[in-house]
Order: C-alpha cells, then structure tokens, then sequence
C-alpha cells in the first residue's frame, strides 16, 4: 500500500496556505462592504424597504365674522384589503358588503384579487369604519383620513369654494387662502416586505402633519343665510334665471354676505343635480365640465353686466364734482334726446317734461344725463371712470375676478357718451358697481372688498391680520356728502320708494338693464340701496337675471333689498331714527 | 494492508465544528426560509423541515460511514464513478425542471441530485486512482520520474473529463468544482510545481475562450461589474444590499428584510448574505472561522496520515469545502461573476447536506485510523 510522501503533506500546506490567503482576501472584502461601503447600501436598502405613507393634515376651517364654522373637517375612513393577510375571505367579503352597503360580488372579487392592497371604499363614515375595525379581521385595514365639510351645504357655495381629492382648494375662498389652510402633511415611514406588506415589528418613523390654520372672513352666516332666502324666494316668485346679493360695509369693503342663486352643495360640488336638466349620464365629459363651471360661477365677480341706471350714482358723482351741474339746475325730457343722427329714447315715453336735476335723478331720466354727460365730454368722463377705480379690478379676494369691458378713450363719441351716462354700452362686475358706489357714499374714499379679516392659529390667536388697501379722495366730501342725500330721496320720493324703511334712512338707485343681445328682450333688473343714508353702515347690490313678467329693478329688485335691511339693519344694530 | 493502524476515536474537534456547521445552519436556514415558505407553501417551516430531515439523514449516514473503515470503498470506486456517470446521464433525460434547471431525479417522494453525489465519487474515484498509480510506481518502478508525472497527470484528468463534460452540460458550477478537485488531488500527487502554473495558464485561456463564445457568459461579467445597471444583477445586488445592511453587529438573527422578499430565494445560494445582514461582520466572521477550523482539520488529517489514500480521500474533500466556500462567498460579495454555488451545511439543499454530511464521515473515518 503506497503511503504518503513528504513532498505530498508539502503541497497540502501549499493548498491550505493558498485557501488561507483567499480567504483573507475575502474576509478584507467583507470588512470593506460592512463598514466602509455599509452606509451606501444600507441606504439604498432602506429606501427599498421603505413606504412613505402620506398623513394628510386638517384642513385649517373658515369661520365667519362671529366664529361660526362654514368649513370644516370630518374624519372619514378609507377601507382596503390586503390580500396576502386575509385569514377569511367569506367573512371579509359578508362584513365589508354589510357594513359598506356594497354590492357582494363586486367585494368578494376585489377580496379575492390577488395584489398588495386593494381599496373597497373610500369617505366611509367614522363609524361605520370604527364598526369594522371593531371586527378585527386580518388584512382589513381602516385608514382615517380627513376630509372637508360643510356643514351648511349651500350657504355661501360660490364664496367658500370647496376641495378636491387632495384637499387642495379648487374655487373661492379654498383657493384664495390655500397657503394659509392647507397646513403641512406629515407622513409615516413603513418598512415593508418586497410585496409591500408592512411589517408590525419594525420601528415606524412618524412626522406629524400640522394642521392648517383658520380662516375668519367678514362674512355673516345670519345675514348670509336670510339674504339667500330672500334671493332664493325673489328667484321663484320671479322664475328668474338667478340673483346675485351683494352686502357690503361701505365704510372698509368689508363682505357681509355674496349670493348668487342657485347655490350649489358643496359636500357634493360635482352634482349636477337638478342644474343639469340633461341626464348628467348622456352628457361628454367636456359639456359635464362646462356645467359644472357654470354652476360654480360666482356671478358677483366672474360675470360682467350692463350696470344701467344705477350707474346714475357715478355719472351724477362726476358731472357734480366737475361742477357741471348744479342741483337746481333744470331739465326739460320730452320722452328722448337727440345725439347726432340718434334718438334716444327715455324710459318714459310721454317724457317728463321740465324737472330739476335732482328730480332727473329721483324719476332716472335718461336725457337729463345724456345732456350732463354731454357737458363733461368724453375725455373728462373717461378721467372720471379711471378716478373712479372702474377701469381696474377691485382686488377683492377671490379668484377669477372679472376686468371691465370699456371703450378705448378715443372712440368714445357722442353716442357713446350718451349711452355710457345712464350705464350703457360696456361692462362692469356686480363687485365693481358695489364696491364703486361705496366709495362714493363714503366720503370718497376708495375701498377693496374682501372676505378675509385673520389668520387664526388652533388656540383662536391672530397669525396674521389682513389689511386692505383704501385711495382716498377720488370724490370730494362734499359730492360725497350730496349723494347721499340725492339718493336717499331717489327712496324717499323717486323710483327707489319701494325699499324704504318707516324709520331708516335709506339711499339707493334702481336699474333695468336690457341684457345682449337685445332681440331676446331680457332684462337684469338691479338695485343699489345703502343705510343709514347719512352714515352708510351697509351697502346691498341685488341683480335678478331674466324675471318673467314685470322686469322693472324699482318694482321687484327694491322690495327684496327693503325686506333684507328691515331685518338686517336691526341685526347690525343700526337703530331706527324719528 | 490495515496492518500498523490501529482504532482509536474520531478527530473530537472536527466532529464538535461539523455537528455546530450543521445547527447553525439550520437555525440560520430557518431564519432566511420562514418568509418564504410562509408566502409560498403557507408554512414557516417548510424550508426547515425538509433541510432537518436531510441533515438528520446526513448525521446518521455520517455517523454509519465514520464506523466503517474507509478501505471499504475502494473497491466501489470504479463502479461507483460508473453509477455517477449513469444519474448524471439519466437526468439529462428524465430530471426534473426547477427553476429552469433539470437537476433532479425523484424516486418516489424523495428526490435527488446526482451532481451531488458524482462529486463524492469523483473524491473517491481519483483517490482510488492516484493512489493505485503510486502503488505501481512502488511497485513496478519503470520509466523516469517524469514518465511517470506525464502519464500519472493525463490518466487521472482524463478520466474525470467525461463527468466534468456530463455534470456542466446543465450545471456549469459543479462542473468547475468537480474539475477544482481534480486539479487539487493532482496537484498534491504530483512532486512538481512548474506545471502547474502552465496548467494555471492553460486553464485561464481556456476560459477566456469559453466565455467569449457564448455572449450570455460576457454579459454575467458585465453585470458582475455593474450589478445596478443590469436587471439581471439584482440578487447580485440584493445580496450586496443585505450585506452592506449588515455592519458590525448586524440587525440581529431573525431580523433581515432583505430576506423578506427582496433578496429571492434566500435561502439559497446568497444565504452568506442574510448571514451578514442578520450577524453583522463579527458573527459573520466567527462562522467563516469554523469553515476555517473545519479546514484546518482536515488539512492536518490529510498530513497526518500515512496511507496514501486516505490522505488523498481527505484532502479531496477538503478541496470540495475550499472551492464552495471560497467561491460562495466570492459570488456572494460580488467578488467574482455570478454562479450558482451553495455555502456547505447552510444552503438549503437537502442532497447536497446528505452527501456533504457522507464525506464528513469518510474523513472521520480517515481520522480515526490514524497512526
């Protein structure tokens, strides 16, 4: 038998020595993968294994001049099911069709679905989402989430505006102030198997969201409430197609109510409801967005009218200020006036035959302000206009304000000129006409309406206070002071008597405007009134759009502005005088 | 032919580190395969069960082997590399698919890898064959030295080419770790070194040629070399993920998330990985040193004993471990290109413990009879 050499236990070693060193080698290989490049792997590992659930932040609310909430958040659950934790699927699919209210089949298909997660329903009440947990079932799984609330559905659609999926505003306010209530979202980090199923034992690391702060506009959820009723009752009694109130402080340009009739819900923003009168199945997707937009419109501010007599106030502003006019100075209407080769015609076809200015104002003639408007010129009136804050935008805070449709200076001829005098022939926003008129009864000063007063934080403290911008003096004092006083008698004794007060000062202006084109005979039929006529405290601008019937802002637009100061004047603590 | 050794026990120290290899090994397949076996058979201990059948199988064939004075299989030697030859050819043809390898024969519910099992024969085979060459060299005399180098060289390496040929036709990793020992068991027979380096050179060429040959193969040192570009480097760098994850301490036994999943079949040939994940380098680094020890023992059993085929026995199974563990954790760590070789005692693999377990007991036997 052979036996084993020396030279055979030599090459042994060789090989052990040679194993030896290779496996140094390697070993200095490890130690260089464990501690030197650890850190690079050990991120990417992480970022591997790592799920970044999003926590959304509460919502700042909106809360109105008083702190009552007109936005809220509401806890609302998200149901889902993973699959690979399911212990029993005939269970699952019967509680989550009983509790969610859902169709059987369609929850057993998607319990059966073999993936990571999958959602069954989302905005699912707290409760019913605190019933289903309750049932502790495996792979079940109930995420809270928050979502935006309102708790008084309609009021103040247009105003508030509401959110998306995302809890992002999307129209008004929400959009408006989104830095300020959006808050930041925080998130949790999880640390998952490769198919994305959270592991229970590791560490979550956890960034808390901070929720967004509040939002207190100048708005009055009680005046907002009645004046919409009373918007919503003048627009069936009329069978308009809708009316806009505007309620402002004349004084600051501060917001007490915007409506514009028909609201809509905004815990269901793309309902068409009723407002759709096609079926919403068999419309595309752009007439679907096309309605949606048209009932989200906030008429008040993304729409322009033909302001019409009410423009009176200004023209009356500019032609005293300029010193055109005199209060005693008289006019004779016989029923049109003559501009070139145009007749244009007085609402009153008899005429009115000789009448001071101040009458012309009380009865809205059209040529006593044809022919002042004529002694300004075109040239000075345009100036007017500008001075006036009209050719801009009023600045309010809300999105999509619409800009004034105006001739270029140079061609505004007569005809033009004469039309534009009783308000015709271009274009303004209701904000604009209100926010105008303001500034004139209110000693000259020109204001910026606005909903926003202050930031709040959770405690209720002022983050930050808003302030607005004013131009004083774009009317004197005293034209100020003699408008007030001409428009109170246009209540007291002209076409504005139907919204006068026993007991209260009242000043306002009517208006019928002949909306374009002006073969379909419609009409926008307005009022402009304020109170106290001698220290306005507030200011109401109501548009109805397409009455049926009597059309006339002095028989059906007054009495709703009437009926809306008997009972906000008292509210506001105006008290009535001798 | 026994005459002058007599019986005493088994080397102490390596049957301590073997049965430790094993029940670290288990503990460590456990934790690498509960995920797994959870997702696919519904069952933690799916993995476990299997591997713990094997190896207690293993120990008992060990144990079996170790009693019997490895004389006794050199008869078989001839015959036994024949059997090699037949399930390596039976499993090109009726083996069964997994993971896109044929590798497997079943009989009945138990099945079987005969690349496995042809690595023993080859161990004794070779040694059968080297030691009978010096025999009539003794015996006979005849011829130079290097006569007897020349022929003494070609026989042996021949002779295992056909298994190397069969073996790689479908699992090119054993094919080179089979060649590996052969080269190791001639190399330790031969008296000379110069040789060697032009077999060394040889060898380099042969695989240069090789790998160009067929683009897939140059496309594994691509992805070796940027494992984060290829899609096909992602257990490469899944594996470096755990690792890297791993430290100096290592997120603890159990603890691993690229076993979850991440890093595929972990339980497999990238298990050094979840090692250094869950044990860190430290753990890491002691379980590397029972390799050693186990090596170690064997490399002084190999020189410790006289008879030349038990020496050549041993030292055959030490070069199995050696290529194993050195090319494991060389894949592992992105040392070299991908291929699959498992970690001994660790990696799951129910013959491969079987037989490992066998070889163990074959080189216990050695000990035991040594002078």
């Amino acid at each position: 038998m052979a036996k084993s050499r020396t030279y055979n236990r030599k090459k042994i070693l060789f090989v052990f020595a040679g194993f030896l060193i290779l496996l140094l080698a390697l070993i200095g290989r490890l130690v260089f993968l464990m501690i030197f490049d650890a850190e690079y792997y050990q991120e990417k590992a992480e970022r591997l294994h790592e799920r970044e659930r999003e926590i959304k932040a509460a919502r700042g609310e909106i809360v109105d001049a008083n702190g009552v909430v007109l936005a809220a958040n509401k806890t609302v659950c998200t149901v889902s099911v993973i699959h690979s934790q399911i212990a029993d699927e005939t269970q699952v699919t019967q509680v989550l069709t009983k509790e969610l209210e859902l169709e059987e089949a369609w929850v057993r298909e998607r319990v059966e679905k073999i993936s990571s997660m999958e959602k069954i329903k989302t905005n699912v009440d707290k409760e019913v989402g605190d019933r289903i947990r309750e049932y502790n079932l495996p792979g079940v799984k109930v995420d809270e989430d928050y979502k935006r609330y309102y708790p008084y559905n309609e009021l103040a659609s247009k105003v508030l505006g509401f959110t998306g999926g995302d809890n992002q505003g999307i129209i008004g306010l929400e959009v408006k102030y989104e830095d300020d209530l959006k808050g930041i979202n925080g998130s949790i980090l999880t640390m998952t198997d490769a198919r994305g199923v959270e592991l229970d034992e590791k560490a979550e690391d956890r960034i808390e969201p901070e929720a967004g702060n509040t939002l207190q506009i100048s708005l009055d959820y009680n005046i907002q409430s009645y004046v919409q009723q009373a918007a919503e009752q003048v627009r069936e009694q009329k069978q308009a197609d809708s009316v806009s109130i505007l309620m402002m402080n004349p004084q600051d340009g501060s917001i007490l109510a915007m409506v514009n009739v028909p609201e809509f819900n905004l815990n269901e923003p793309f309902d068409l409801g009723a407002t759709g009168t096609d079926p919403a199945a068999q419309m595309t997707e752009e007439e679907r967005q096309d309605a949606l937009n048209q009932m989200w419109r906030n008429g008040c501010i993304n729409d322009t009218y033909e302001p019409g007599s009410t423009f009176k106030i200004i023209t009356s502003s500019a032609c005293l200020e300029e010193g055109v006019v005199k209060l005693e100075d008289t006019f004779s209407c016989p029923g049109y006036a003559i501009v070139e080769d145009r007749k244009i015609r007085c609402h009153k076809v008899g005429g009115h035959g000789s009448e001071t200015f101040v009458q012309g104002l009380q009865n809205s003639c059209n040529p006593v302000f044809i022919n002042i408007g004529l002694r300004l010129g075109a040239s000075r009136f345009y100036d007017y206009f500008k001075q006036f804050g009209l050719l801009g935008l009023t600045n309010v805070d809300l999105p999509g304000e619409a800009g004034t449709i105006m001739h270029r200076r140079e061609d505004i001829g007569l005809v033009e000129l004469a039309t534009m005098t009783f308000g015709q022939s271009f274009q303004i926003t209701p904000i604009q006409m209100a926010t105008t008129v303001s500034s004139i009864i209110n000693g000259g000063r020109r204001v910026t309406p606005h909903l926003g007063v202050r930031v709040l934080d959770a405690e209720g403290k002022a983050v930050r206070t808003f302030d607005y911008d004013e131009t004083d003096n774009i009317v004197s004092k005293e034209t100020s002071q003699t408008m007030r006083t001409l428009l109170e008698s246009v209540v007291a004794e002209g076409s504005g008597k139907n919204a006068a007060i026993e007991g209260y000062r009242i000043g306002g202006k009517t208006a019928t405007s002949e909306t374009l084109p002006r073969s379909q005979n419609k009409y926008i039929s307005s009022f402009i009134g304020f109170a106290p006529a001698d220290d306005p405290q507030v200011l109401a601008l109501i548009l109805i759009h397409n009455p049926q019937g009597v059309y006339y802002g002095g028989t059906i637009a007054a009495p709703v502005v009437r009926d809306i100061f008997d009972n906000v004047l008292p509210y506001l603590g105006v008290e009535k005088g001798d | 032919m026994t005459g002058g050794q007599k019986k005493h026990g088994w080397d102490a120290t390596l049957f301590t580190v073997i049965l430790l290899l094993v029940v670290i090994g288990l503990v460590i397949l456990y934790s690498s395969s509960a995920y797994n076996g959870q997702v696919k058979f519904q069952d933690r201990f799916y993995y476990l069960k299997k591997q713990g059948f094997a190896a207690f199988v293993g120990i008992l064939g060990m144990c079996i082997v170790a009693k019997i004075d490895y004389h006794f299989w050199r008869p078989f030697a001839i015959s036994g590399y024949g059997l090699a030859m037949l399930l390596s050819t039976a499993v090109l043809f009726v083996g069964d698919e997994y993971n896109g390898s044929k590798r497997w024969l079943s009989f009945g519910p138990v099945s079987f890898q005969p690349s496995e099992y042809a690595k023993v024969a080859v161990i004794v085979f070779l040694a059968y064959l080297i030691s009978k060459i010096a025999e009539k060299k003794f015996s006979g005399g005849g011829g130079g030295r290097s006569e007897i180098k020349l022929r003494f060289l070609l026989t042996a390496m021949v002779s295992v080419l056909p298994i190397v040929a069969l073996v790689g036709s479908n699992n090119l990793s054993t094919a080179i770790i089979i060649l590996g020992i052969a080269v190791i068991l001639i190399f330790v027979a031969s008296p000379a070194y110069r040789q060697f380096i032009w077999m060394c050179v040889a060898g380099a060429g042969f695989m240069t040629i090789f790998l160009a040959l067929e683009s897939y193969r140059l496309e594994r040192l691509a992805i070796w070399k940027n494992p984060e570009k290829y899609e096909k480097g992602y257990q490469t760098l899944q594996g470096l993920y755990a690792i890297g994850s791993g430290g100096l301490f290592g997120t603890g036994l159990g603890n691993s998330v690229q076993k979850l999943g991440f890093l595929p079949e972990a339980q497999n040939d990238m298990i050094f990985s979840i090692i250094c994940e869950e044990l860190g380098l430290v753990g890491t680094i002691l379980i590397v040193l029972l390799f050693l020890i186990l090596i170690w023992r064997f490399f002084s059993i190999a020189s410790h004993t006289r008879d030349y085929f038990g020496s050549l026995l041993v030292t055959g199974v030490m070069g199995h471990m050696m290529i194993q563990i050195l090319l494991n954790i060389a894949v592992v760590t992105n040392t070299i290109p991908n291929t699959g070789i498992t970690l001994p005692f660790i990696s799951y693999g129910g013959t491969s413990i079987v037989f490992l377990l066998l070889e163990m007991g074959l080189v216990l036997s050695v000990s035991s009879l040594i002078e």
